[in-house]
């Protein structure tokens, strides 16, 4: 597979600023001989084509050695050369673009193809978002903060909501769900709920505006007694 | 490069699911200003919703929310008692509903910070049978208004409004 099975050229150099970063294509080609000296040596660029050569050559030196305790993999080459014989006399309308057009190409944008830089930014930036969405969820308290309590009537008030607020059942926590009815805009309200105990019943919070603009929302406490019939 | 932007974010994601309890300061209570008020006054509406296409009683008064979600689900309410109770701070005021359940309003609390006074007000229903049907705490300036609607009269529910520190 590869003539540099014990390669003395793979070894790291202090990188030039200037130099241009080898791809990934251009140093397992390298490895396999495919480029000359006279080309650019990926391996005297810096540190890091240094170790992809390595790895190269111990994965090349693994898969060397079970394949030669193969016998399917005797003429696996002159198959694989054979495979691509035959899928080039198969025409094709792709756009083909030569080695050398690549090579121009990359280096007119200066970014080699192993350049994964904008990615990671772009998950940087999700992150930081998602970061400053959770800060902004903590701080709001999160969706149910506001959904008050139903349960046993005998337990604290207190620990009812608390334990409410932090377990709420799906069903209880559609239906307890704070709304906010006919409400044009958002003024301080003049009542607030701060706990409520529904017991067993099912029961919803509702803020609506008040009777003129210097009130502000007020409170409605609904218990759906079964015995009415249901929800408003 | 990439593996310091990658740590980079990584720290964020951490530092922000981290952070929220440390980064927001616990808000301490004010401690509240006891102001010599004795006692405050509440008035409690009492109505009777139902579905008879009455309309609203003009007796109730100004309550432009009856027209509004949720209680636009009744389209009938009609005025039932009007008391007032006289809420002193640590007392139980309570009231007999038409329903033989009792309405029960305590003043637990005054809080007073800066130019704005708070009244903290405790309210339950109890059922005919003496069982508790609901019970709530509210904070409200002088004159705001909270409803409690939901126990079963007559075909239809009784709804209270209750408005507390009137005049």
């Amino acid at each position: 597979m590869s003539k540099h099975s014990d390669n003395p050229r793979i070894r790291p150099t202090p990188a030039s600023s200037s130099a241009q970063a080898p791809s990934d294509l251009d140093l397992m080609r390298w490895l396999d001989g495919e480029l000359d000296d006279s080309e650019a040596a990926p391996g005297q660029v810096d540190d890091v084509a240094a170790r992809k050569l390595r790895d190269l050559e111990l994965v090349g030196s693994l898969v060397r050695e079970r394949a030669d305790g193969d016998p399917r993999a005797d003429g696996i080459a002159d198959a694989v050369m054979a495979a691509l014989a035959a899928e080039k006399a198969v025409p094709h309308e792709a756009k083909v673009v030569t080695l050398a057009e690549r090579r121009a190409d990359r280096v007119a944008t200066g970014r080699p193809a192993n350049d994964n830089a904008r990615s990671i930014f772009a998950l940087a930036a999700l992150a930081a978002a998602a970061a400053a969405g959770l800060f902004f969820w903590g701080r709001g308290g999160g969706p149910g903060s506001e959904e008050l309590a139903s349960g046993d009537l005998s337990a604290p008030m207190d620990q009812i909501v608390a334990e409410r607020a932090a377990t709420p059942a799906p069903e209880a926590a559609l239906l307890t769900e704070p709304v906010v009815a006919a409400q044009p805009e958002a003024r301080p309200p003049a009542v607030e709920v701060a706990a409520v105990n529904f017991g067993a019943r099912q029961g919803s919070v509702f803020y609506m505006g008040g009777s003129d603009a210097a009130d502000g929302m007020t409170a409605v406490v609904w218990v759906t007694d079964d015995a009415a019939g249901g929800r408003p | 490069m990439k593996y310091l932007a990658a740590i980079s974010a990584l720290a964020l994601a951490l530092s922000a699911l981290g952070t929220p309890a440390l980064a927001q300061p616990v808000p301490r209570p004010v401690p509240a200003q006891q102001p010599d008020v004795k006692q405050v006054k509440a008035e409690v509406i009492v109505l009777h919703a139902t579905n008879e296409g009455k309309g609203i009683d003009p007796n109730i008064g100004d309550l432009p929310q009856l027209k509004k979600p949720p209680f636009s689900a009744y389209d009938t309410y009609k005025l039932l008692d009007r008391p007032t109770l006289t809420l002193a701070r640590g007392q139980v005021a309570s009231h007999k509903l038409p329903n033989e359940g009792k309405l029960n309003v305590e003043l637990k609390d005054i809080l007073v910070e800066k130019d704005s006074e708070k009244l903290v007000v405790g309210a339950s229903i109890d059922q005919p049978d003496g069982k508790r049907f609901v019970e709530m705490t509210v904070t409200s300036a002088r004159g705001g208004i909270f409803f409690v609607a939901g126990p079963a009269y007559k075909s239809g529910i009784l709804v209270l409004a209750i408005r507390v520190g009137v005049p």
